[in-house]
């Protein structure tokens, strides 16, 4: 891209219940997380758009330089390593729990770390971040189990959660 | 030194890369667009292409297709080398034709080793020579054209093996027909033996099923057939690229015979039942009397008499009878298919496909055990 910018690109895929759009985000010195979860913002700029249909993960069907994601749209955000690393040193953690999660669609599968003990009667995932952040995680397509997306972190969309299961 | 290209829009990692390419000994070009990088390595012929999947042109996936289909990029290593790291990714970018995925972000080191290593094991898997296969007949019409197209594509089936098949019928030959390729120029008066794969790779038609194709000139008239040299050139060049070259023949050899008996591995002789046994005999007699120690020749019985009715008109009523005139066993017996089209691909299930198969297995156990 001609456009010179400081900071932070994270590359990273952005599922939705019918696309993977794979795509860079400048973030500043802040994880991909932060704009995420960012409330002010419902849109976000990601640059080297390349689109799959969720139905053929695998094969690009479109391009484009420039696009603008909608965050509640998202299902979840498969990111790497580095990223992965960046999001977990800002949540407050001590305690890794099994995580399965549903979602429309979609199925996760992970570690996630929350306080040391966690009260099933009065925990509540609308109290977390709007981006919930699992680690080894791996999500399989409902509608094609043998497809799974798989990163050192995934950022499931609190608001698109049918089910949020935890497991010590 | 080995050469590579690195196809990448992203021209700092570009750099990056064949910064990294040229210490570890390597000469570099670069592209940073798909379709450049398919003209450069058409052009430069790189021992290994890196190569990135999102570019805005066309996509790795379609790059590295259109290098597999092309000759003179088909046999060149490929590495990809990606921000899409899924399985389903690595999946795709083999499938592909890719022989290794590399994900990004990647350690400078890793990336030389890893490249290292599928040239190393590039080098331990040294092209022989192809297992040429030439289709004999005595007579016209007894379906060799039909036998040959469809081994070839058999063939093509292998995984990961390059088969090319060749039309030496120079007067109406049919593979090109039969597989729906039409050649617009033909190697007979475009191809001089000088330049080798560089010259041919733009006259071989590629068949959906992966299967490359030299067709017989579209019209014969006025052609001037080509020097026995040149075809002896002409099969060399493919023998040298392909693994499996199948050649359909006409009935009248001539001087074509020892040329093609030098050079191949295996000869298969198409009889009909109608055959006279004696002519057969002789004809091995002459064919074993010219042909070098190593070649192997194996009968195929196009059909049996369907009934006796029909076997009171032909001499050839049994697989047995044939095996025990010739001394011989017969390599297969094809069943009778109706229609033009080749059963490999039409009528996948047919019994004449699965007799061709077993025959295409045959011959890969042959040319394993030649190598």
């Amino acid at each position: 891209m001609s456009n010179v910018q400081f900071g932070r690109i994270a590359q990273a895929d952005f599922i939705t219940t019918t696309h993977r759009i794979s795509g860079q985000v400048h973030t500043g010195p802040k994880p991909l997380s932060d704009l995420l979860n960012d409330r002010s913002l419902s849109y976000m700029m990601a640059v080297n758009v390349y689109i799959s249909r969720l139905l053929e993960p695998g094969e690009i069907i479109a391009h484009a330089p420039v696009a603008y994601l909608s965050k509640e749209n998202l299902s979840f955000v498969v990111v790497q390593a580095r990223e992965a690393r960046q999001a977990e040193r800002t949540r407050f953690s001590t305690q890794e729990y099994r995580a399965l999660i549903t979602l429309p669609a979609f199925e996760i599968t992970g570690k996630f770390l929350g306080p040391l003990r966690i009260d099933m009667q009065v925990f509540s995932p609308a109290s977390l971040d709007p981006f919930v952040i699992v680690t080894e995680a791996t999500a399989q397509i409902a509608a094609l189990p043998e497809v799974t997306f798989r990163g050192e972190a995934i950022l499931v969309n609190g608001a698109r959660l049918e089910s949020f299961g935890l497991s010590e | 030194m080995p050469k590579a290209l690195i196809i990448d829009d992203e021209a700092a990692l570009t750099t990056l890369i064949g910064r990294l390419l040229e210490s570890a000994g390597f000469t570099v070009e670069a592209a940073t667009s798909g379709m450049e990088g398919l003209q450069k390595a058409a052009t430069t012929r790189p021992d290994l292409i890196v190569l990135d999947i999102m570019m805005p042109d066309i996509d790795g996936y379609e790059v590295c297709r259109r290098l597999r289909t092309d000759p003179r990029t088909a046999r060149t290593a490929i590495a990809v080398l990606t921000a899409r790291t899924q399985q389903i990714d690595k999946q795709v970018a083999l499938r592909a034709g890719a022989d290794t995925h590399l994900v990004k972000p990647f350690s400078g080191k890793a990336l030389v080793q890893a490249v290292q290593d599928l040239l190393t094991a590039r080098a331990s898997q040294a092209h022989p020579l192809g297992y040429q296969v030439a289709a004999l007949r005595l007579k016209q019409g007894v379906g060799t054209t039909t036998l040959v197209a469809n081994l070839a594509l058999a063939l093509a089936e292998e995984k990961g093996q390059l088969t090319a098949v060749v039309d030496l019928v120079l007067s109406g030959g049919q593979v090109g027909n039969m597989l729906g390729l039409q050649a617009e120029r033909s190697w007979v008066e475009s191809w001089h033996g000088d330049r080798g794969m560089d010259e041919l790779a733009p006259l071989l038609l590629r068949h959906s099923s992966g299967l490359f194709t030299l067709p017989a000139p579209v019209s014969p008239l006025g052609m001037v057939p080509p020097e026995m040299w040149r075809v002896a050139r002409l099969l060399q060049v493919i023998r040298g690229w392909s693994d499996y070259v199948v050649i359909d023949t006409p009935a009248e050899l001539s001087n074509l015979a020892p040329v093609l008996l030098e050079s191949s591995s295996l000869v298969l002789l198409l009889l009909s039942p109608d055959e006279s046994l004696r002519a057969v005999q002789a004809a091995l007699a002459a064919i074993k009397k010219s042909a070098a120690e190593t070649l192997q020749i194996m009968p195929v019985l196009n059909g049996l008499p369907a009934d006796q009715e029909a076997s009171r008109r032909t001499e050839i009523q049994s697989r047995e009878q044939v095996e025990q005139a010739l001394g011989m066993p017969v390599a297969a017996v094809l069943p009778w298919s109706p229609g033009r089209q080749p059963v490999i691909m039409s009528q996948p299930q047919s019994p004449l496909a699965a007799a061709i198969r077993t025959l295409a297995q045959q011959v890969v156990g042959l040319a394993a055990g030649s190598a």
